[in-house]
Order: structure tokens, then sequence, then C-alpha cells
């Protein structure tokens, strides 16, 4: 069994790869740079989901969302994630290398992926840091309050009306609570800078003072890059705001604000490589750097109301490039290099590919000619939101265009995007360009052939060929 | 002593259902199909535009139509020596019934056919492997499905290759226990795992004589082979006849289905079936 090369599985959450500068981009991450010269850059990966939890299912089953059954759908958003993921027992990558002697360590700051989450339970050990430096809210006062009214003046004058001092009084407390609160953690801002770190330092500090046996099998996720990047977003409680904004279509965060969150990510993204190049550095030092195969992606991208896409920034519901085209790079043991074949990633691949390599096969078992991805609408219950009163019934418009259920279909370069539940194609692209479908009548053909065949027995619409 | 057909027939081995009605056996096929169409997600039925299968497609072309969901596609073994007439009539009936046809074929191997040879030193790493597990030691074999090693590659890792390229979690193979000994003892779901998926065997107590008959009462289209004497078919090699009557007018009883192919000698069914093949 000492001969087996330890195994690094690195998820730098909402990492989209074009902020890389292996992919095109300009942060500085010297320390990425450094991995990235002695591994293989993937060119093509995609993420077999918008958003973390079915995404981080398909890591170790091998399977998509509607194979492993991990995932939200119209109905109920992704009210009962956690309830699948503890009662997820298919393909499992980390049981099968448990099998081989192997010690499963999770090291995680992503809220879905915490001890007691059902993520856990696949490992030996699984430790979980609470990183947002979110403001606690008395959520069953202000649940209460939404029955009165959708903003504070309603509330207020609702409250009198009904002759409910106690609940007023309630009310009152609980919004001067959280107002100070914000006040306090504001001036910690202005004093001090906005933390771009959430738990990075922790995980590695975790990492390295620990002596773990061998083989290991370690999964790391860092959520650095993950919203809220920006103190205003943190201020605001960014889900609400993120919530609103996707729909009123792109109304509630202005183009400054917006800018100031592409940097804020590219700053979290820096504080992120500074800790990873310690981790690297710990590896190396240890001498457990060159065998190790060291596997660092994303498990999707981040929406920042790119040009021509519905304007919200988050993660979710739709299939845009920025939210599911990844970065992928590996390190093999030996630092062996492979010339990648011609095709695409799909990240379902990566619990194979990991086996390969450990029984020594050094080739390229990630590529494949086709890569698919879903979404079925948004991780968050919407329906919840307007039945609780929190949003206007105005925007049930537009919350019917997020509960949707899409796929996409990348295959010799062209990319095709399904609406299922109208029927409708989103998106029929060279490349990063639109072509026109009449021009391109076989390929798109082709195209919807293959996503008929994808979809199987679901009830999902695939435009007819004619 | 009674002149009933025994289950298992002592000497040819082969089990034999002579007492259901074929409307029974029908129904049985309906619950099997009904049942695998409710529970995995992407079927596929095998389909040659042989006999068995086009009966297997008619059943589950029904039973999709009763649930009101699409048909599932086809999946056709393409080893490179298919008659024209089964090219044929295969583009019509999926033209004419408008469902897909996936062809699933061993392209590597086909590349690699030099005068009538196929050899392993030319083929990628998978065929390789494949060719070893089935106990192949020579270097060059005939491009034939004569051999096991040619019809393990040619149409088992063909189909293989599809399962996985496809995500395909279920397989209407159209089977029949009455056809072989290696056949005899197979399940109607039957879990596989290289690749992980099932097979569904709705057919499995018809008999050749159930299938002609459910063929005929139905208004099957017909692959017009059959008219002209063939029994079974395949590649237009090892496809013979041995009659000039049409298949359903033969004495199916006490005749051998398949006189003359490789698949009647002893051993070899079982030897396929082994390795995943039907």
């Amino acid at each position: 069994m000492a001969d087996l090369p330890d195994v690094f599985l690195i998820v730098l959450d909402t990492l989209r790869k074009d902020f890389l500068p292996m992919y095109g981009g300009s942060t500085h991450t010297p320390n990425l740079e450094a991995l990235a010269r002695d591994s293989v850059v993937f060119q093509n990966a995609v993420a077999p989901a918008p958003w973390t939890v079915p995404t981080h299912i398909s890591f170790i089953s091998g399977l998509y969302a509607r194979e492993h059954g991990v995932h939200e759908d119209e109905k109920e958003g992704g009210e009962h994630i956690l309830e699948q993921m503890r009662a997820y027992d298919g393909p499992n990558l980390i049981e099968r290398l448990r099998r081989k002697g192997y010690n499963a360590v999770g090291l995680s700051a992503n809220q879905f992926m915490t001890p007691g989450s059902g993520f856990d339970r696949f490992f030996n050990v699984f430790t979980g840091w609470d990183y947002a430096p979110m403001i606690k809210t008395d959520t069953s006062v202000r649940q209460e309050a939404t029955k009165y009214g959708t903003g504070h003046t309603e509330i207020v004058l609702s409250l009198l009306r009904r002759g409910e001092f106690g609940k007023l009084l309630e009310y009152y407390r609980e919004y001067r609570r959280s107002h100070l609160s914000y006040q306090k953690e504001l001036r910690a801002y202005k004093e001090r800078g906005f933390p771009h770190l959430k738990a990075a330092r922790q995980i590695v500090d975790a990492f390295t003072s620990s002596s773990y046996e061998r083989p290991l099998f370690a999964f790391m996720n860092f959520m650095e890059v993950h919203e809220p990047v920006t103190e205003w977003e943190v201020l605001q409680q960014n889900a609400v705001y993120e919530i609103l904004d996707l729909l009123s279509g792109g109304h509630v965060l202005g183009e400054g604000l917006m800018r100031e969150i592409r940097e804020g990510y590219k700053r979290a993204l820096e504080a992120l490589d500074a800790q990873i190049g310690r981790l690297l550095d710990f590896l190396r030092k240890s001498g457990l750097y060159e065998r190790s195969l060291i596997v660092v992606l994303s498990d999707h991208g981040q929406a920042m109301k790119e040009d021509g896409h519905y304007p919200y920034y988050g993660h979710g519901a739709f299939l845009y490039p920025e939210l599911i085209e990844v970065p992928l790079i590996v390190k093999f043991p030996g630092n062996y290099k492979i010339r990648p074949n011609e095709g695409y990633q799909s990240l379902t691949a990566i619990p194979d590919f990991i086996e390969g390599v450990i029984e020594g096969a050094m080739r390229d078992a990630v590529t494949g000619e086709v890569a698919v991805s879903e979404a079925f609408g948004s991780h968050i219950n919407l329906r919840r939101w307007f039945e609780g009163g929190i949003l206007p019934r105005e925007m049930e418009g537009e919350a019917q265009r997020i509960f949707h259920s899409r796929k996409v279909i990348y295959k010799e370069g062209y990319k095709l995007v399904v609406d299922g539940t109208l029927g409708k194609i989103e998106e029929f692209k060279k490349g990063q360009t639109d072509v026109s479908q009449v021009d391109n009548r076989e390929k798109l053909e082709d195209m919807l052939s293959e996503l008929e065949l994808f979809k199987g027995t679901e009830r999902f619409i695939v435009p007819s060929k004619r | 002593m009674s002149n009933e057909a025994p289950a298992v027939n002592a000497l040819s081995g082969r089990r034999i259902e002579g007492g259901l009605s074929l409307d029974a056996k029908v129904a049985i096929a309906n619950v099997v199909i009904g049942d695998a169409l409710s529970r995995f997600k992407r079927p596929f039925v095998v389909w040659s535009g042989g006999k068995d299968s086009m009966v297997v497609l008619h059943l589950v072309r029904e039973e999709v139509k009763r649930r009101g969901i699409s048909m599932p596609p086809a999946l056709f073994v393409d080893h490179g020596m298919h008659f024209e007439e089964t090219l044929q009539f295969v583009d019509k009936v999926s033209k004419d019934w408008g469902f897909q046809v996936v062809v699933a074929r061993n392209d590597d191997a086909l590349s690699h056919v030099k005068d009538g040879k196929i050899c392993l030193q030319d083929l990628d790493e998978d065929n390789r492997r494949e060719a070893r597990e089935v106990g192949f030691n020579g270097d060059c074999f005939d491009y034939s499905l004569e051999s096991v090693v040619g019809n393990h590659l040619l149409k088992t890792v063909a189909m293989k290759r599809a399962i996985r390229r496809y995500r395909i979690d279920a397989l209407f193979v159209g089977i029949r226990w009455d056809e072989n000994p290696a056949r005899s003892w197979e399940v109607f779901i039957s879990p596989r795992d290289d690749p992980p998926h099932v097979r569904v065997h709705p057919i499995l107590p018809f008999t050749e004589r159930n299938v002609w008959d459910y063929t005929l009462k139905n208004k099957l289209p017909i692959h017009p082979l059959y008219a002209k004497g063939y029994r079974s078919l395949d590649g237009k090699f090892d496809s013979k006849k041995v009659d000039d009557r049409p298949a359903w007018e033969q004495d199916l009883e006490s005749t051998r289905e398949r006189m003359g192919r490789a698949q009647d000698k002893e051993g070899f069914m079982e030897t396929l079936r082994r390795y995943g093949y039907m």
C-alpha cells in the first residue's frame, strides 16, 4: 500500500476559469501558476451543474445530477437537498478508495459540506469551518413579522393597527440589535479592511499540523471566492439581495457595485492563492508533493451580470459559460505530463480518472467527446419567499423564468442550451459566438439527438428537429 | 408417458416454456417492460432488424404508447458484415415508426481490417485488453463473427462502448430460453457490472414459433431474408439458409434455428455470454 499515491481533491468553490492566468485571466496567482507548471491544465472542463451539491455528488459518484438524484427541482428548489444527500447510496469513489486502504479526510468551509450534512459520512475524518462573517439575526422574529407586511413601515403600521404592542416591541428590539451589529461589523471592516479570507488559513493550518495515516485521500473545499466578497454584500445580507437582483432583472446591484464585486472576487482569489501556496510548500517540504496526485478544480463558476445574459449575480438556474466552464488542473504523481485528448472534461469523469491514476494509468481518462450540464431552477425555493410575503407578487413572473429545467451539451466545438420546460433553444454557439441554426442545421440536429438520448425517460422537452 | 414437452430438453439442454399461451407470454413481457421503463432512466432497445428484436421493439412501442412517454432509442450493433437488406430494413422501419437508431461500432477494430484479418498490435489498449480477457493469445484473428474473439470485439465490445458513451442503464434484449442452453437460465432483469447496467429480457418464454405467431398476428415488418428461407440472421458470411420456404413455414420444432452458425457450437454461446454478450 505504501506505493499508492496520496490524492488531493481541492475544490476552489465558485471559481470561474477566466479569472486565472492559465485560462487568460489577470489575477495574481503565483502559487496556482507554479502548480500549473508541474501539471496538465485542461482547457475544456465543464461542471455537471451550476451549484455546489449536485456537482459534489458527481465528483464522488461519476454520475450526472438526474442520475445520482441529489439535486434541486422545479417544484422544491433545493429544499430537500440534505435529505437527498444523506440518502445517497450509489457509486462512491471515497468508499472504493477506503477499501483500497486510503485514509479519507475532508476539510471544508462549505455550508453544505459540513459534519452532519451527509457528505461527511463518506470520510474517516471530516472537519468543517463556519466561514461566514455573517450577522446572525433572530429569524423567528423576522419570519413572524413577515406576516404583517413586506417592509418596516408596513409591518410597524400593521402591528399598531392591530394593537400588537408586545410583538411591536419584540420587532423593534430585533431591528435595533441587528442594526447595531451591522454598524459594529462595518466599523471592523473600516478599521481592518474586508476579510478576503474565509477559512482557508484554518483549513491549511489544520492540515499542516496534523499527522495522517497514508495513503491519504484529502478533500478540501475552499470558499474564498464564493459570495460575499464585498462588505456591502455582508451588510445587506447578500442572499436576499441576490434573489431580489435575480428577480428584478438586475436592477438592485448597480454597475458600480458589480465592479466592486468583481474586484472583491479577484482579491479573494489572491488571498486564496497564498493559502494554496502554504499548502503546497508544506507538501514540498514533507516530500509528499512529487508523488501525489493533486486535482484542483471548481464545482461551478459565478455569474456577474455578463453582457447578453440574464443579469444576475450568483449561481444556479442558468448554464452560461461563467457558471459551468471551470478550471481543471491536474498534477500527476511524478509530475508526469500527458497531452489532453480533443474534447471536453466532464467533471463526472473525476472518480474514474482518479482511480485510473492510482492504478498506474497515466492517461487522459477525463476527456470525452461530449459534456453535459443540467440545472433545474434555482436552489432557493422562491415559492416559499413569495408565500412568506418577503418577495412582492409582481416578481412572480420573473421567478417563472428561473424555475425551468435546462440542459447544455458541448460537442465538437459547439454548445447547445435547451430550456426543457418550454422546449426552446436558449443558446447555440460555436466557440463563444452565436451561430445560425439554419446554416448549421446538420450540427444542430446532431446536438438535439444527443440531448434526446441524454434526457432518456425524463420529462424534458427537446425541440423538434424538423 | 405424457406428450408434453419437458421444461428442459435433456438432449439439447434448452428450456422450453410449452404450456403458457402466447397471450399470457405477452402479458408477462408487458409487466417486465413496464417495470424497466418505470425504474430506469436511459433504456435502449438492442435491435438487429431480426425477428426477435423486432418483437421486443414492438412490445416496447406499445407499452410506451400506453404510458404516454417517448419511445426509447434502438441500439444497432454494426459489425461491418450486415446484409444490405438489413441496413435498408433498419433504415425504413426506424423512419416509419419514428424512433432514433444509435449505431454501436468498434471503429478501432473495423478500421484495422487488413486482408481479412485484424491484428492486436494495431488496436487500442482497451481492445487489446478485451481480446486477452476472452483468452485470445495470438497476434491476429480472422475478420469474422465465427470466433469468440471476433464476436467479442466486433459486437460485445462495440456494445459496451455504446453503453458507456450514452450512459445507458437498461438494455432491452430479445433473447429466448429455447434458443440455446447458455440462455436457458437467463432471468427477466439481469444486472451486469462491466459496465454497470441491466439487461431486460421481456420475451424469454417465447418459442421461435411464438415469435412468428406474434409477428404475423400484429403484422410487424419482416426482414425480407426470412421470406427467402433464412431462420436466423446476423453477419452475411455466417447466416446460411437450409430451406427455401419462408422461415415461418418451416418445421421449427425439430430442426435447429442456428444451423450452420458458429453460435450453434457447444459452449460457444456460454463463453460469449460470460464476457458480456447477449
